[in-house]
């Protein structure tokens, strides 16, 4: 399996909002609108069951917290010389600066669904318990759609071309375990988010609210950010250690590079 | 309650249903690859069937 280079038009696309990358087909129009209209059913039952305040606030602080996580993430790799991922810039035509807008958009359908299932399946528990629940299927349903995704070049991981690179980090099905950590960590860390702050309207009035909820936002976006840094350090350092932290079984028999 | 609740699970499920159409159709990956992924989303769906009876169950004791 040849995996593609590190992002060859980068600064051609770092910008807002659309660009003329992908030839225009089917499948790239469906790709780009598909997660839309998942994020409409889940922005109409919303509406209806918390009103608008609530749902623009869910929707655009998880569309923020994700979209600008993966563009500082790409970033990072980008300027510091160890390209983490990047999206492809023939699969997609609407983008958020390095991250497709249907990326962002999807991240939203699947936070407000992982949220509302563990809301359903563990009422009666307590705010962090739902929110891991949350953060773990989001998780389970990631183990699946980015083997697919890499295999498709929806997105690529660049170290995953060199011998090298590959051997500092641990690798799940040819995808950095970083990967399902942050997964994991912007589901949760939103989730307690948004049990936390929305319903303190009553007391601090809807201004008020609103401030408070995008000022924590920022501040989950460092700690996602430092949490997964440290993750990917405590990897490279474990490998100096001697341990082995490969997946060359996995790796084999999933397909990695050549 | 309302059958909307059902609408949130409905849009993982296509989710679902369309990355493993995806995966089918995807050179060089198998049957058994394709479907040891589905095997690992297993807590998923578990979680979304009962979600779907928890539902059910509100609408029912609503009407009661």
């Amino acid at each position: 399996m040849a995996f593609p280079p590190p992002d060859p038009v980068f600064w051609d696309r770092i910008l807002w909002f659309y660009k003329d990358l992908a030839p225009w087909d089917l499948l790239t129009l469906f790709r780009d609108t598909f997660p839309i209209l998942l994020a409409l059913l889940c922005l109409y039952h919303s509406n209806k069951t918390f009103g608008w305040w609530k749902t623009t606030l869910f929707f655009i602080g998880s569309f923020l917290f994700t979209s600008l996580e993966e563009n500082v993430w790409i970033l990072i790799g980008y300027f510091t010389g160890t390209p983490t991922y990047y999206f492809s810039p023939e699969k997609y035509y609407l983008w958020f600066g390095v991250c497709p807008f249907s990326v962002a958009v999807g991240w939203y359908f699947i936070a407000y669904s992982m949220v509302f299932i563990a809301t359903k399946l563990f009422k009666n528990k307590g705010v962090y318990t739902r929110a891991v629940v949350g953060g773990l299927l989001a998780m389970n349903l990631d183990l699946m759609i980015d083997p697919i995704a890499v295999r498709n070049f929806w997105w690529a991981w660049p170290q995953a071309q060199t011998p090298a690179t590959q051997q500092t980090t641990f690798w799940i099905l040819g995808i950095p375990v970083t990967n399902f950590i942050g997964w994991f960590l912007l589901i949760f860390l939103f989730a307690i988010l948004w049990e936390k702050v929305p319903p303190k309207e009553e007391a601090w009035k809807r201004k008020k609210t609103t401030g408070v909820f995008f000022l924590y936002l920022a501040g989950l976006l460092g700690l996602t950010l430092l949490i997964l840094v440290g993750a990917q350090i405590l990897i490279a350092l474990l490998h100096i250690g001697g341990f082995n932290i490969g997946d060359p079984y996995f790796r084999i028999w999933w397909g990695g590079p050549p | 309650m309302k059958k909307r609740d059902y609408l949130p699970i409905l849009a993982i499920l296509i989710m679902w249903i369309i990355t493993g159409m995806s995966g089918s159709s995807t050179p060089g990956i198998t049957f058994t690859q394709l479907g040891i992924l589905t095997l690992i989303t297993v807590p998923l769906l578990l979680a979304i069937i009962l979600s779907i009876r928890a539902i059910y169950k509100e609408h029912k004791t609503e009407k009661e």
